[in-house]
């Protein structure tokens, strides 16, 4: 361990050297003093991200129980994982599924959310607050106050829809399971993810509250209507907004674990097993730590790929005020 | 005949004036009537909770559910705390939760002060490193971390969890504050360097102060993240005592599977820091997100 260290510093000085060989005093002063201020994420960045890494892609071809030595068997996890594990592909699927509806649904309702509290009247600190409150709660909290509720017989979400008549208990009547019932399970993840838009909200209202009112005024005395006005200002003029919460929501709805782990543990019938639970149970349940690092390689890929797509898109919609001052 | 027409286009005015003002009258009235059925939405998770914690257990499977507890039983919150070892926990989570944030502020601090203000050879490279250690899963680094904090012989202790504050201090927090020391003046630095200040002389009498509503931002994200962390316990946390409340709500669930009245006591009492700290430093929290610069 020393010796690393000791290894890794003297690196440090050589390349330091090396790379200020052409500088003046001052400047060479300056530099020392620069990387002494970002050493710290230097160190971490190369103990916790980029020597992880490497070793990441190592063990990812070995099997690996952790206290054994690590035995290197190829690409036979990722054959394993992508062809012949029936378990993955349904924790993929659950995911994909998950974030093709959560994501969307998410996006538009914290928007639609966050217009509503853009409005200027009274009190709208109250509900921006309570909107608010959602997102900021422990997930362990959150996700057994929501087993609580999506509970069959004595939840409070079955019983309200019994009030409201849409839908009724009677001999051979079952009510709906929610995340008991295989079909329901992922759908009643969908909900409640909803009721923690509150952070893609927020973000909303602070893009929203950045767009000129002259804009809309302008737009006014052109005679514009609210659809006019909303289509052609407003969603151009948060449209960076809008990727950066498409971008965040992406990556975020691929890392669901602690709701799925907390109210399901996967079941029933794996509908709920997430891609992250099922890396965590095959990491530190079963020890496949070779496997599990082959399984987060592969998310990397996943991730990488569609946040490139949102990269590769968001030429076409993503408007960025900056850009036209450039052009003109 | 010109008086004609002038009574006309001022009625024609006044009328536009007041299909104006009925049209906000609706428009606030529409607004105000979504805003109210959404806060219900919201909150009735919330009733659900709190009431279902006060209910005494012969009441808490009733169909229909009871709305409002009775009798309202407050002992199943000194019985929660008891049997979750409330104060325990909490004197874990404080402990990782603070010097998390310590650490996380200090290196953050310093580091976005290297990239925004220092001239050197690759910073910025090394700045689109940083940025794109976002787009990295945690997940693909998590194993041969774990490793290297069980070889260190740190399993079960707070060091994990604590320790990686210190250095760097996290993507967004140096993103954020390297933004908000942009926007500081560099004339400052030049007159404090005038003044004698060496280089960190001006990142902390200069900079420092000026950052504060930065600084508090990162710390309530900071304290949130930590709080609310599961999955970093989870791993590197084994012993009882050693719990943090996340955790020991977790392991409460799985003694008191059908306690749901001391489950959501316990659920409750957990909530509550973060609640009271959203509602003491709710400025603090909407502003962070304008300060971070997510509006383009």
């Amino acid at each position: 361990m020393l010796w690393a260290i000791f290894t890794l510093l003297l690196i440090g000085r050589l390349v330091f050297i090396f790379a200020t060989r052409k500088m003046t005093l001052m400047a060479r002063k300056e530099a020392a003093e620069g990387f002494l201020c970002i050493l710290p994420w230097l160190i971490g960045f190369t103990a916790f991200t980029l020597g992880p890494m490497i070793f990441s892609i190592y063990i990812s071809m070995c099997d690996w129980d952790i206290i054994n030595p690590p035995k290197y068997v190829g690409l036979a996890n990722f054959e394993q994982a992508l062809f012949h594990d029936f378990r993955f592909v349904k924790a993929l699927k659950v995911t994909v599924t998950y974030a093709a509806f959560a994501l969307p649904l998410g996006l538009m309702g914290s928007l639609l959310v966050a217009i509503l509290l853009n409005q200027n009247v009274k009190g709208m600190t109250w509900f921006r607050t309570i909107f608010y409150i959602p997102a900021i709660l422990p997930g362990v909290a959150t996700a057994m106050l929501w087993r609580w509720i999506f509970n069959p017989q004595y939840g409070i979400l079955n019983s309200f829809l019994l009030k409201l008549g849409l839908i009724s208990v009677g001999p051979g009547k079952e009510p709906p399971g929610w995340i008991a019932d295989p079909a329901l399970a992922l759908p009643s993840f969908i909900i409640m993810s909803l009721w923690g838009i509150g952070g893609g909200m927020i973000i909303y209202l602070a893009g929203l509250q950045s767009i000129p009112t002259q804009l809309y005024e302008a737009a006014e005395i052109d005679g514009a209507n609210w659809w006019q006005k909303f289509r052609k200002i407003t969603i151009p003029m948060i449209s960076p907004t809008i990727f950066f919460n498409l971008v965040m929501g992406v990556i975020g709805s691929f890392q669901v674990f602690t709701s799925s782990f907390i109210m399901t543990a996967g079941g029933p019938a794996y509908a709920t097993l997430f891609y992250l639970l099922y890396l965590y149970q095959k990491a530190f349940q079963y020890f496949q730590m070779g496997y599990a690092a082959a399984m987060a390689w592969i998310l990397f890929v996943l991730i990488l790929f569609c946040t490139l797509l949102v990269f590769k898109s968001s030429a076409r919609w993503v408007y960025y005020e900056a850009d036209v001052r450039g052009r003109r | 005949m010109q008086s004609k027409t002038q009574m006309q286009k001022s009625k024609k005015r006044s009328d536009k004036i007041i299909a104006k003002s009925t049209q906000k009258l609706i428009a606030n009235t529409i607004t105000y009537f979504l805003l109210i059925v959404g806060s219900f939405l919201i909150m009735i998770p919330f009733y659900w909770l709190v009431s279902s914690a006060l209910k005494d257990s012969s009441h808490v499977f009733d169909i229909p559910p009871q709305w409002i507890p009775n009798p309202i039983k407050w002992s199943n919150y000194p019985e929660a705390l008891k049997y979750m070892n409330f104060f325990g926990c909490l004197k874990n989570t404080c402990i990782i939760t603070f010097t998390a944030m310590a650490g996380q502020l200090m290196s953050a601090s310093l580091v976005a002060y290297g990239f925004a203000r220092m001239r050197f050879p690759g910073r910025d490279f090394l700045f689109v490193v940083l940025l794109s250690t976002i787009m990295l899963p945690p997940q693909v680094t998590l194993i041969p971390v774990f490793k290297i904090f069980t070889s260190l012989g740190w399993y079960d202790t707070f060091y994990p969890l604590t320790v990686p504050a210190f250095f760097g201090g996290g993507v967004f927090a140096i993103f954020l504050l390297r933004q908000y020391y942009m926007t500081i003046p560099i004339e400052m630095d030049e007159a404090a360097k005038i003044d004698g200040a060496g280089t960190f002389g001006v990142f902390t009498k200069v900079i420092l102060p000026q950052a504060k509503p930065a600084l508090a931002t990162v710390a309530i994200f900071s304290f949130m993240a930590h709080w609310n962390d599961f999955l970093g316990p989870l791993i590197y946390l084994g012993d009882p005592t050693k719990r943090t409340l996340a955790l020991a709500l977790w392991a409460f669930q799985g003694e008191h599977a059908t306690d749901w009245n001391l489950l959501m006591a316990a659920a409750t009492v957990v909530m509550l820091p973060l609640l009271v700290l959203f509602f003491a430093a709710q400025k603090h929290f909407i502003q962070g997100v304008v300060i971070s610069g997510v509006k383009g």
